[in-house]
């Protein structure tokens, strides 16, 4: 198993409001990443929390599917109290974060997201999207309103309809992989798909080069298209996995 | 800000008197022009992003150019140490959203107070300002009922597209119009949109659509008819009714012409003339139905109401971690719960209620025989047009219109876009151009695998592209193909310095800082002081790659050499006694030096003589003699190197 991941500026904004986290072996881990929003410092500090909190929680990870659920609910929970906490202290109003990211332990995967980051997964020669973004302009899409054309383009793409951070309570996209045979998952912010298509990012990801030279390529190439926004990628890539 | 603080020296703060997630409104003393003012001031933690900035004053800057009574006036625009603000006309009074509190105003008092508001836009459409984002809490309505229009085209300002933000940032989508909802460009019908959903507010105390979330809102915007006012307020004209349905016309072409049309109409509506016009069919009804489908489905909120009545409501709000045993079991059971809960949703605007509808099946994917087939035996009339492809097989669809889903009248027309194979371009010649022409010339073409490699080169200039993958003018298939595109890095070759007289540990230096490997040789010199560079090898001014030997020559300074020295010794001999014959005494001096050890005198005396010798001594060494007289030791001469150099 190779876990890689990077994280860049972009080449527009003045600070990096992503932050990412990646902690484990072949038997259990978690891949992270979130994308702080609020302007000014308020956008790293809601990332900073999301992540810290998941770092001190890693070593309660369980190792049963349904457990592996609750524990991943329960710190959402908790690192939403922690940002709402801050923002209010602060009046900090807009703040708030995304989040997407994995946990595995055996043959488990368990999938988080809340807002408009993404997880992918590689099998075989498919790139499939597991997470469906919490956006403005993807609800319209699911309800046939938008097609993926006028989605990139819409003025209000940028809107999220659920953010760590933004109300008392917060309710993720929780899926279940059971032995999934995935070759590679890829967590991202929108930093990168606003600028790479999904088939784009399979091309680098197919490539036969290390999880860091992945990492490093889609990150050169969002910004060599405009690095509009802050980039964040985490890679797990299952070398190992017995295939059927 | 706190009251009595100070903006510009000028602006003293009394007062917040509102607040938003992007700024706050203060109200404050004008100091110079000694007024009232009110103070939008940008929220600290945006004052950083330049892109916003830009766009703030940029908007603020265009609304100063609007000089009308019913607009609320902009006086200044400024920004003081990262302090971005508006200064305003302060109005006292209230916003109009507090001044109807949830209830509706006679049509009088509805079409007075429209009126003005009418000709705020209408003076802005003249001077080609939209303002994109009318609602009753951008107005203000002060004790005299006069109305004041705030907020021109700051929600362009707001609209910035590469910061993510939560549903509050999208504002109130109670009055944006079906295009604003799709993402398209909101001009002068957009408005009119608007103000209709205004006064639809104004005389029936509802908003037209109301919806859970501002998605549900949206989804109406564009699908749904509002209820009819006259329904909501039997006082309401069958005129007036009529202008507000063709003011909130999906389509924008079926709109009013104008502000000023849309006014006329309005404030006609309760003439004697038009007191028994019939319903206004709207205009874009028949042609809307030919393209679109608007299937009268009740509004999203009961469809909601409905299911979440059900007993198996009160799943959302469970405590994750309280309820875990419970949880436990019937985890799977939340999850077919949630599914049913979004399915439910969708379920009811999908479930047909007129038998003269038939829902558009999804064809996109098949090929234009399958596809036609399917349509054909669903109702519909099939039309095809080709396009290029890139991702979709040669006579499969590409898409098509009416959406599946939709539910039109059966007969009508659905288009296909059928794909007429991969489209190929003659790969273009980018060699020479620099590595962001190339990537753009590609990225026209719709390359969109373009890999970069980097590589020096003594001939091409530094980011320009040396070579490219694909020969220029081959045919090619642009998202197939991978293009590397060779950039150069410029010369890396190292033009070298002239190191003479540099010390040792300066060329080292020199060294490492052009990655070059030094290598030390030593050599004495007369002329050049020790440790300093005597020559190099390349000689200065060679070009040479990085990694290269650079042999610096270091002087050890001049070359030591062995050193004579002349030294004397006395020998004393004690006169003999009166009358003896003197004793003669055998002197014999040996020396130690750099010639090895040799007896350089051996003699006979009588009397005091001296002696002179010679000690060469190699550098570092000593030289000795020994002076034996009658083969006892009487004198050890060492001279150090040092010494004897010293004397000379």
């Amino acid at each position: 198993m190779e876990l890689a991941y990077r994280t860049d500026r972009g080449q527009v904004r003045a600070q990096n409001e992503d932050a990412v986290l990646i902690i484990g072996d072949e038997q259990a881990g978690i891949a992270l990443v979130a994308d702080g929003m609020g302007g000014h410092e308020a956008g790293e500090v809601a990332s900073q929390l999301v992540i810290e909190q998941f770092r001190r929680a890693f070593s309660t990870l369980p190792a049963t599917p349904m457990e592996m659920e609750n524990w991943f609910r329960r710190n959402v929970e908790l690192a939403n109290e922690q940002v709402l906490e801050f923002s209010k202290q602060a009046n900090l109003l807009m703040m708030g974060t995304t989040i997407a990211g994995v946990c595995w332990h055996d043959d488990t995967i368990v999938i988080v997201h809340v807002g408009d980051s993404r997880v992918y997964a590689l099998r075989e020669d498919k790139l499939q999207q597991l997470t469906e973004d919490h956006s403005y302009v993807n609800m319209l899409k699911q309800l046939g309103e938008l097609t993926e054309e006028e989605m990139r383009v819409h003025p209000k793409r940028n809107i999220i309809t659920r953010a760590i951070g933004s109300k008392e309570h917060v309710e993720p996209d929780l899926q279940v992989f059971a032995e999934p045979e995935f070759d590679t998952i890829l967590i991202c912010t929108d930093g990168l798909t606003t600028h790479l298509t999904d088939e784009e990012i399979k091309q680098v990801l197919e490539r036969p080069v290390s999880a860091d030279v992945k990492a490093d390529q889609l990150i050169n190439q969002a910004n060599r298209l405009g690095g509009s926004d802050n980039i964040t990628v985490a890679l797990v890539q299952f070398t190992d996995r017995k295939r059927g | 800000m706190r009251s009595g603080e100070r903006i510009n020296d000028r602006y003293r703060i009394e007062q917040q008197i509102g607040s938003g997630g992007m700024a706050n409104v203060y109200r404050a003393h004008d100091e110079i022009l000694n007024r009232t003012v009110a103070i939008k001031v940008l929220r600290s933690e945006f004052s950083h992003n330049e892109q916003f900035i830009r766009r703030f004053e940029r908007e603020a800057h265009a609304a100063t150019s609007l000089n009308h009574p019913n607009i609320v006036a902009i006086y200044d625009v400024g920004d003081e140490r990262d302090i971005y603000y508006i200064v305003m006309e302060h109005v006292d009074g209230m916003t109009l959203k507090q001044y109807l509190q949830e209830d509706y105003i006679s049509v009088d008092e509805a079409l007075r107070i429209m009126g003005q508001i009418c000709d705020a836009i209408d003076h802005a459409h003249a001077n080609r300002i939209i303002h994109r984002d009318i609602k009753p809490q951008n107005m203000m309505i002060d004790q005299g009922g006069n109305v004041k229009v705030t907020d021109f085209g700051i929600a362009v300002a707001m609209s910035n597209a590469t910061l993510t933000h939560t549903m509050s940032v999208l504002g109130s989508v109670h009055y944006f119009s079906p295009e604003q909802a799709r993402g398209k460009f909101a001009d002068e019908k957009s408005d009119i949109y608007s103000l209709g959903a205004v006064l639809y507010e104004l005389v029936t105390g509802r908003v037209p659509f109301i919806g859970e979330t501002p998605v549900a809102v949206a989804l109406q915007h564009l699908q749904d008819d509002p209820i009819r006012p006259m329904d909501l307020n039997p006082n309401i004209p069958q005129a007036l009714e009529n202008c507000i349905m063709q003011a909130l016309a999906k389509s924008p072409g079926a709109r009013h012409a104008s502000v000023a049309a849309f006014k006329k109409d309005c404030m006609t509506s309760l003439s004697t003339e038009r007191a028994n016009e019939p319903r206004r069919l709207n205009a874009e009804q028949d042609a809307f139905d030919q393209t679109l489908v608007m299937t009268p489905v009740a509004p999203l909120e009961s469809n909601i109401k409905e299911v979440s009545e059900q007993p198996v409501a009160p799943v959302a709000p469970v405590d994750p971690v309280k309820e875990k045993p419970k949880r436990k079991k019937k985890w799977w059971l939340w999850l077919l719960l949630v599914f049913l809960l979004i399915g439910g949703g969708i379920g009811a605007y999908v479930i047909a209620d007129e038998m003269s509808r038939a829902v558009v099946p999804d064809v996109v994917g098949m090929t234009a025989d399958e596809a036609t087939t399917e349509l054909e035996t669903a109702g519909f009339v099939v039309e095809t047009t080709e396009r290029a492809s890139d991702n979709i097989a040669t006579g499969d669809v590409i898409s098509q219109t009416p959406k599946a889903g939709r539910k039109p009248k059966r007969g009508t027309t659905v288009t296909l876009v059928v794909s007429a194979g991969k489209e190929t371009v003659a790969m273009p010649d980018v060699e020479g151009l620099s590595q962001s022409a190339a990537e753009r010339t590609l990225k026209d073409l719709d390359f969109t695998d373009i890999e970069i490699q980097s590589e020096a080169s003594e001939t091409v200039e530094s980011g320009d592209v040396i070579s490219q993958s694909i020969a220029p003018g081959n045919e090619v298939i642009p998202s197939e193909e991978t293009v590397t595109l060779v950039v150069s890095t410029g010369s890396n070759k190292v033009e070298l310095a002239n190191l003479a007289g540099y010390t040792f540990e300066e060329a080292t230096t020199y060294a490492e800082q052009n990655s070059l490997k030094i290598v030390k040789r030593d050599e004495y010199s007369t002329s050049v002081p020790a440790n300093q560079i005597i020559r190099q090898l390349p000689t200065a001014g060679t070009a040479v790659d990085p990694g290269t030997e650079l042999t610096v020559i270091v002087s050890q300074g001049v070359e030591p050499t062995d050193v004579s020295i002349e030294r004397e010794v006395n020998v004393e001999i004690d006169p003999p006694a009166e009358g003896e014959e003197p004793v003669a005494l055998e002197v014999v001096i040996r020396t130690v030096d750099a010639r090895g050890e040799v007896e350089v005198l051996r003699d006979k005396i009588t009397e005091t003589t001296t002696y002179s010798y010679t000690l060469v001594i190699a550098p570092d060494e000593v030289g000795t003699a020994t002076i034996e007289v009658d083969g006892e030791v009487v004198r050890t001469d060492t001279v150090t190197y040092a010494q004897a150099k010293d004397s000379q």
